[in-house]
């Protein structure tokens, strides 16, 4: 961890990304397919009119603002520790099966959800999708923790070998999900699958944000084991760091957190990869300022990319993962190519 | 030709109707988003298509119905870009979705819930409320009197001496062929023209060359929903089917033969063509 002559300062970066995001946030909240002036947006946002100019600001536009600010950020928070733990720059909640695992739990509702809730004779409740969509999530990740566990210690190798042996399993259980499919549960699962913020409600956001921030909040106290880390699992135990706590809490979090985002918005690639590497590139390694940066960074690119998403098919909109897919793997690659040699 | 011949029938239909009739349009919906193409074509048919301000994408009859805004597929409606197009009215197909964009829109905006039933009486009920919101009752129920004229004339083609054992093709391009089963509105089809479907099972389902020869139908029906999508060289086991060899194959657009839109009667009459070895089912 040599000083980079690179890196940018450390405060007037970080507040300049918070101070970005808060801009991207007002413009996205003026950019749609309906024009609204910043007059009409000052008062959409205090007014209890039913209007519904008004209605798209407060009740369309800014809760999925918001959902998509939590969502970046739980992603890119997570992505941020996940390379850490693993000493890997690629791994990301995709990578370890988390991703998948979340999947499963939403497709098997759509699918099989309506025939099983008539067998039962219950009605399905309106949240049942995103809640089964976390619950995955947490199950895929208590599978991947024990395969990897044998006598009490967790190896991070087995932990990224099992989590893409566990994400492969799931993601073959979604395809025999998918082919059972009707047209209409097909076109459910396929939007969901490609991420979409497009039905962000006020009462989705209340169900996600507590998971979300949670993420967000707690992840940046594991910054100071995670740079031990860097040097070894030996030395960071020299150093005084619980490392079973470490792996424990990083695995819980981002189980939590990425359960709640694929719940929330479906699965969206590229910002747990992006963010992090775009925030190493300004401020280093240091995981102090890199976890948090990450938060802010992802929030930005989500929002960005959802502006996009809502503008380029007006009146129609596409899926916000498509979007952040098919801009971040080109800017990613323009950075990787633009950088030394790792 | 058919079309043209009912579309001109419907016209005058409605002109004469429409003579005396003093101009009631001034309360009616005059801008309107329509999310299924039956919606766009009643509401086309009934002399509105200035009306309308945007189209799903399964919208794709009549022609001037392509220059119009499209908002994308029915099942995933995006409630800010619909609202952009400043509706009066948003007329919604009964799949129209999700759920969430649904209930949004309505806390914005006049939502219309259509008649979604797969009938002659779910077409007249279709027609009867899109009237009522457009302020062309009278229109409405001159299209309903044509059409039952229509339909009158299909039933005296009915009932078939021997109904053929039909089989339901739904092919959207060559890898995207599934087999129609019940609860479909290709059953909905059959059924009305007593057509028995050779297939058993519920819902579409991936078809595989070989079922069609095992099943072995006296009539298939291809719906396509890419026109041109559907190429008969790419199943040559099909050649081996009774329907093949007594020319008994109808392939035509998803969306007339499953629309249950004002062309209702037209899809019906070309069904029991070929099913009666008339016309050459193309």
């Amino acid at each position: 961890m040599s000083p980079d002559p690179r890196r940018w300062p450390v405060a007037p970066t970080l507040t300049g990304l918070a101070l970005l995001l808060l801009i991207g946030m007002v413009l996205a909240m003026l950019s749609g397919p309906m024009t609204v002036s910043v007059a009409q947006l000052w008062q959409g946002l205090w007014s209890s009119s039913s209007e519904p100019g008004y209605l798209v600001i407060r009740d369309l536009r800014l809760p999925r603002i918001v959902m998509g600010a939590l969502v970046g950020g739980a992603l890119a928070s997570t992505g941020a520790v996940l390379q850490g733990l693993f000493r890997n720059p690629l791994a990301d909640p995709g990578l370890i099966g988390i991703s998948a695992g979340a999947a499963l739990g939403a497709v098997a509702v759509i699918v099989l959800g309506a025939n099983l809730a008539a067998a039962w004779e219950i009605r399905l409740p309106t949240q049942s999708i995103p809640v089964a969509a976390f619950l995955g999530a947490l199950v895929t990740t208590m599978l991947i923790w024990r395969v990897a566990s044998r006598g009490g210690v967790t190896q991070v190798s087995m932990l990224l070998l099992a989590g893409i042996a566990i994400g492969a399993i799931a993601m073959a259980l979604t395809g025999l999900l998918t082919f059972m499919a009707d047209d209409h549960q097909l076109r459910t699962l396929t939007f969901w699958s490609m991420g979409s913020l497009a039905h962000s409600r006020w009462q989705d956001v209340a169900l996600a944000a507590p998971w979300l921030l949670s993420g967000i909040v707690l992840l940046p106290l594991l910054a100071r084991p995670l740079n031990a880390l860097i040097l070894g699992e030996e030395a960071a135990v020299h150093l005084g760091f619980s490392v079973p706590w470490v792996k424990r809490g990083a695995i819980l979090l981002s189980a939590v957190s990425v359960g709640a985002a694929v719940a929330a918005a479906g699965q969206i690639s590229f910002v747990g990869l992006m963010a992090p590497h775009l925030v190493r590139l300004l401020l280093g390694v240091d995981h102090r300022w890199l976890i948090p940066g990450s938060a802010a960074m992802g929030a930005l690119l989500m929002v960005f990319a959802d502006v996009l998403a809502r503008l380029l098919v007006v009146p129609a909109e596409l899926p916000i993962g498509l979007v952040m897919a098919l801009l971040g793997g080109p800017f990613f690659l323009f950075l990787l190519l633009r950088q030394r040699p790792l | 030709m058919m079309r043209n011949v009912f579309l001109g029938l419907a016209l005058c239909a409605t002109c004469w109707a429409h003579a005396g009739e003093p101009r009631q349009d001034t309360a009616a919906a005059q801008r309107v988003v329509a999310a299924g193409g039956e919606i766009t074509e009643i509401v086309y048919a009934l002399e509105a298509g200035d009306r309308l301000v945007g189209v799903d994408t399964t919208s794709n009859y009549p022609a001037e119905a392509a220059a119009l805004p499209k908002v994308g597929y029915v099942r995933a409606l995006p409630v800010e870009g619909i609202m952009s197009l400043r509706p009066d009215v948003i007329l919604l197909a009964g799949e129209a979705g999700p759920p969430q964009a649904v209930s949004q829109l309505q806390g914005l905006a006049r939502v219309e819930p259509i008649d979604s039933r797969w009938s002659r009486a779910g077409l007249f009920a279709r027609i009867e409320r899109i009237g009522d919101v457009l302020g062309h009752t009278d229109r409405a129920r001159s299209l309903k009197q044509s059409l039952q004229q229509r339909f009158d004339q299909v039933d005296q083609r009915l009932p078939l001496a021997a109904p053929p054992r039909t089989l339901f093709l739904l092919s959207a391009g060559r890898r995207g062929t599934q087999i129609a089963g019940a609860e479909t509105q290709a059953q909905a089809l059959l059924d009305d023209l007593g057509l028995p479907n050779a297939a058993d099972g519920t819902g579409f389902k991936p078809v595989s060359a070989e079922a069609l020869v095992a099943l072995d139908p006296e009539l298939i029906i291809v719906a396509e929903t890419v026109p041109g999508s559907f190429h008969r060289q790419d199943w040559p086991l099909l050649e081996q089917t009774r329907a093949a060899r007594s020319g008994r194959i109808l392939v035509a657009d998803a969306m007339l033969l499953l629309g249950f839109g004002p062309r209702m009667p037209e899809a019906l009459n070309q069904v029991l063509d070929v099913a009666q070895g008339q016309g050459d089912g193309q």
